[in-house]
């Protein structure tokens, strides 16, 4: 299923009243979050116990981003494939929700492959993803509420509470996120430090994905 | 709190072990593909926003070396294993034409 289509008087659009043609007004839409409220239970519980632990030690813990809508994980996927041509934006999945129309027609009102993939091009430059070689996904740890990205740091050795109540050392480097210390502190409270292939430095999730 | 966490951890790690059990019985270089793909994937969902000039360049750093030439990978080897079930059951998974 595609989201349908008809011309406007100008031949500039390719939107049903229902639907409103892809552009960068888009971009300030379904907006990300970085508020642990957002995050998912009992994830959520699990985050606020181990943030509240670092910060009542004297970490410094800043919160950049929690959970991404899946709207605007389809925005930013879909944009991205049409203006890579990847996909004709005529044969775009519709997203319920969304009502957004890929298409869009000429001054004659037939549908215009250059102007469709030019509003996707707005859109990609919106979200700052030109240079971008890969889709980024559909679907993540943040799209689910399990994902958090936290630029952690302290400044002397930290005496932190885990989720047992005992107190825990860190005394070795880096005094980051990056600490293997902490990750075990970070575990006991069920936030788990990103393990899979390659480094990133602020993710912790439900799963280590 | 600590019976809470104690369950938490051992779902975690029963949950952890079946996947861990399930990869080993894929093919070498399937089991190879699966893991780079699975932090490519992971990355692809991680492109900043609001936009982060910084954190955008981490991302393009390790979708470099995740990513790239993926989408021929992933051909190959469904085509290798067009006839196993199961390794083809979890290739699907994957996106195709990603790059």
């Amino acid at each position: 299923m595609t989201n349908n289509r008809t011309t406007d008087q100008r031949g500039r659009s390719a939107s049903t009243p229902d639907l409103e043609s892809s552009g960068d007004s888009w971009v300030s839409r379904y907006r990300g979050s970085s508020d642990l409220r957002d995050l998912r239970l009992p994830f959520r519980g699990y985050v606020e116990a181990f943030v509240e632990a670092m910060r009542a030690a004297g970490a410094t813990v800043k919160i950049n981003a929690t959970y991404r809508p899946l709207e605007r994980a389809y925005l930013m996927h879909w944009s991205w494939k049409i203006n890579r041509n990847r996909i004709s934006a005529k044969d775009v999945p519709a997203m319920a929700g969304v009502p957004i129309s890929w298409e869009h027609c000429d001054a004659e009102g037939e549908y215009s492959d250059a102007k469709s993939v030019a509003a996707a091009r707005d859109m990609v430059r919106g979200f700052e993803m030109q240079r971008l070689n890969v889709a980024p996904s559909l679907r993540s740890r943040h799209t689910v509420g399990c994902g958090i990205d936290m630029t952690i740091s302290w400044s002397a050795d930290l005496l932190i509470r885990d989720a047992y109540g005992e107190l825990v050392e860190i005394d070795r480097m880096p005094r980051t996120g990056m600490n293997p210390q902490l990750h075990r502190v970070g575990a006991s409270y069920g936030v788990i430090k990103y393990k899979r292939n390659g480094r990133d430095e602020p993710h912790w999730s439900d799963t280590g994905a | 709190m600590r019976v809470m966490m104690s369950a938490v951890l051992v779902t975690f790690c029963l949950g952890l072990s079946s996947v861990n059990a399930a990869e080993a019985r894929l093919p070498v270089d399937v089991a190879r593909y699966v893991e780079q793909r699975e932090g490519c994937e992971h990355f692809r969902g991680e492109i900043p926003d609001p936009p982060d000039k910084q954190r955008m360049k981490e991302i393009e750093r390790e979708i470099r070396k995740l990513c790239t030439g993926t989408d021929k990978k992933l051909q190959q080897l469904k085509r290798k294993y067009a006839k196993n079930q199961a390794v083809m059951q979890r290739l699907n998974e994957f996106e195709e034409n990603i790059e």
